[in-house]
């Protein structure tokens, strides 16, 4: 890892190198050229609205390749609504009843019969949303992409009595016209009317890279969990706050003083809850071994359970079953800041000797670190919250950053599957780096007039 | 004294929202002498404030949760719109939702010891569940997302661009970057890594510094804004309680703290301990 990290730096200083040269070169190219530069669009209009006759309204159309299909991935119930750029968006500017008009905007109208009653269904600027910007429902971008126009209509069809309508037979109607920002421009509704049908997906497309990179991380992390079974050794870096948790314990056994440990507030179902709830089982089992006293005060009673059953299983493990006390695992309450109120109140009381803070936390990060630090507690926190992390690294002793938190229950149980997962993420973290530099590089030579070969990237990256 | 008798009366005379009011000030000013230590004023307010979201909150999850959407779906001709006083729900039993009304029964288990194990397949299924939908929402927003929005130009060529947006990039280009260098655990900080790493955590420490300051400023707005309750009658624009009161309630609080905790100073940090 080490040596490829190197070749990679090498690699990446040989580019930049060229890379810089290459910026030098063509900014005195540019220098020569730019006397060249067509005129600006603002230009471009005024000169458009002086000569009147060359726009007149009866000239202006659009939206004559209208066409409506069903929109990709999703479930139902809206249809994708595409049609081309018109030679006058560019300019931004229109003559209608002999004035000009600017601020204009697209409007998209949706009804069940031609001739029903039209119901607006998206309104945008005319120099915006083509179907470039949107890679995750377009797939790979078809012909004309800069110069296409689309439109995301949701639409409810009328149920006739308890029966429901089916939306994949019956076609919705959709029209295209101009306003003038909220303002509908009279007579200015294209005379082309198209009609579409939708249905549900079972899977979303557009995220099938998604599927792809996530089995591949997974094959990943099974790889290494399999090499650390059969006994290869992994490497892991120093993370001084976890070093400090025996420290923490064995103070705490020493003084004759209790210990809080906290899993922050979100539920169980999010992985900063997981990785507390983990740290959680070996500081436990440390407590366990030296028959010290461990508080669980949880705010989410599923949270509870959990701790109740893994703090039981750590005490078990260490041998001392009988230890256990179930009432030291409790709930208190769902309400943010009457938990704060509550925590805080029992650690002036009982004056623990040690706080552990692990999960996320919100407002209530300085609350309680700051009480801990009062009643002269060591402290150490670990969370994901960006926002939060300021204020325990100003009132703990120790703090893991964002994710120390989930390397952690590795560090401290140096279980081979756990460090396997660590040596693997850290592998996808590689992948990730070289994937910004290659995507950055591109991004750079497409601002110099390269071509745009980002699309794949964008492609595999979109998130719809 | 007249006029403070009458003032008095005039505030006892006015039911509910003043003496809502008085109740909030109370319970401000009880929260607020914990900054000098613990005492029976905080305890009392703690433990009504534990009591009442308790409370609250056990009503909400029956009123919003249990009855509308376990028993609404499962039974919906019995569960009626406490507003129009019509089913909730115009639509037939849909008895799958006696399933996930099982597994929140089994949770309940635990308080039965010889069928306590049966908490632990809601458990499992909960976390499960949690893991399978946190994978792909992490993969898209923590990870794809993030390293697409790190997809700028470095340097430009005449497209009006302003220098700034490219120092911008820089910053976010070497920042992205040493701080992933900085969360490699398996790879020892040392030479080239370690260098870089060592931007990656001031990269850090600088955004950090500058969440810090923004939610401090936040904060001290929030401050101002219970300062204002206490002051100006939550806002209400009548002087509802006047300034001596408020002076009064202080200081019978001070005298009352300083008997109960007197020989009895705020803790001290022991020797040692950071």
């Amino acid at each position: 890892m080490k040596r490829l990290l190197s070749r990679l730096y090498i690699v990446s200083t040989a580019f930049c190198a060229v890379l810089f040269s290459f910026v030098l070169l063509s900014t005195g190219i540019s220098a020569q050229e730019a006397p060249q530069e067509t005129p600006s669009l603002r230009l471009f209009g005024e000169e458009l609205v002086r000569d009147r006759t060359l726009r007149p309204e009866s000239a202006l159309t659009g939206a004559t390749d209208l066409v409506v299909k069903d929109w990709p991935n999703d479930a139902g119930r809206s249809v994708c609504v595409t049609f081309s750029k018109s030679d006058w968006e560019d300019v931004g500017v229109i003559m209608n009843n002999g004035e000009q008009v600017t601020n204009l905007y697209y409007v998209v109208d949706w009804a069940e019969t031609p001739d029903g009653l039209w119901i607006e269904g998206d309104r945008f600027p005319v120099t915006e949303q083509f179907i470039g910007d949107d890679y995750g429902a377009f797939g790979f971008l078809p012909e004309g992409y800069e110069t296409t126009h689309y439109s995301r209509v949701q639409y409810e069809l009328e149920t006739e009595g308890d029966e429901d309508v089916s939306y994949e037979e019956t076609p919705v109607y959709i029209r295209v016209g101009l306003a003038a920002g909220e303002k509908m421009l009279a007579g200015y509704y294209f005379p082309t009317v198209a009609s579409g049908t939708s249905h549900e997906s079972w899977f979303d497309s557009a995220r099938k890279y998604h599927l792809v990179l996530t089995v591949l991380l997974t094959l990943t992390v099974l790889s290494f969990i399999s090499r650390a079974r059969r006994g290869m050794k992994f490497y892991i870096r120093r993370i001084a706050g976890l070093e400090a948790v025996d420290e923490a314990i064995g103070r705490a056994t020493e003084m004759g003083r209790t210990m809080f440990f906290l899993c922050g507030l979100n539920p169980m179902s999010e992985v900063s809850t997981i990785a507390a709830t983990n740290i959680l089982g070996k500081v436990a089992y440390k407590v366990a071994e030296y028959e010290s006293d461990l508080l669980v005060p949880c705010f989410d009673p599923i949270v509870m359970s959990v701790c109740q059953e893994i703090v039981k299983q750590s005490y078990t493990e260490a041998g001392r079953p009988d230890n256990y006390n179930e009432d030291n695992v409790f709930f208190l309450t769902q309400a943010q800041f009457s938990y704060v109120s509550a925590v805080n109140g029992m650690m002036v009381r009982e004056k623990p000797a040690a706080n552990f803070y692990f999960g996320y936390y919100f407002a209530e990060s300085l609350l309680l670190a700051e009480t801990g630090n009062q009643v002269g507690a060591i402290q150490i926190a670990g969370t994901d919250a960006l926002v939060q992390i300021p204020f325990f690294i100003t009132s703990c002793d120790y703090t893991l950053i964002g994710e120390e938190l989930y390397a952690a229950s590795a560090y401290i149980s140096r279980e081979p599957k756990l460090l396997g997962s660590i040596k693997a993420i850290d592998m996808a973290k590689a992948v990730i780096i070289v994937l910004i530099i290659v995507g950055t590089i591109l991004a750079t030579l497409v601002a110099f007039g390269g071509p745009d070969r980002l699309d794949i990237l964008r492609y595999i990256f979109a998130d719809l | 004294m007249l006029n403070f008798f009458s003032n008095w009366v005039d505030v006892i005379g006015v039911p509910g929202e003043i003496i809502g009011y008085w109740i909030a000030v109370g319970l401000t000013l009880c929260m607020l002498s914990f900054l000098y230590k613990d005492n029976p004023f905080f305890k009392l307010a703690e433990h009504l404030y534990l009591g009442i979201s308790n409370g609250y909150w056990l009503v909400y999850v029956w009123q919003a949760v249990i009855k509308p959407e376990l028993l609404g779906r499962i039974i919906p001709t019995y569960i009626f719109d406490p507003l129009e006083q019509t089913e909730l729900y115009n639509q037939d039993a849909n008895y799958l939702f006696i399933l996930p009304g099982l597994l929140g029964l089994f949770l309940l288990l635990r308080l039965i010891p010889a069928l306590g194990w049966l908490s632990r397949w809601s458990l499992a299924f909960y976390i499960g569940w949690g893991a399978g939908v946190a994978i792909p929402t992490y993969m898209a927003n923590y990870i794809l997302r993030q390293a697409t929005a790190t997809f700028t130009p470095l340097f430009g060529m005449g497209n009006g661009e302003p220098y700034s947006f490219y120092i911008n990039n820089w910053l976010i280009f070497v920042g992205v970057l040493s701080a992933l260098v900085y969360f490699f655990f398996s790879v020892e900080h040392k030479g080239v890594v370690g260098h870089v790493s060592k931007v990656g955590i001031w990269t850090l420490m600088l955004a950090f510094g500058a969440s810090f300051g923004s939610t401090v400023m936040a904060r001290v707005s929030l401050f101002i804004g219970r300062a204002r309750f206490l002051i100006e009658d939550g806002g209400s624009g009548t002087l509802y309680y006047p300034f001596y009161i408020q002076l009064a309630l202080i200081i019978i609080m001070a005298v009352i703290l300083y008997f109960v905790g007197r020989g009895k100073g705020p803790a001290k940090p022991e020797e040692g301990s950071a």
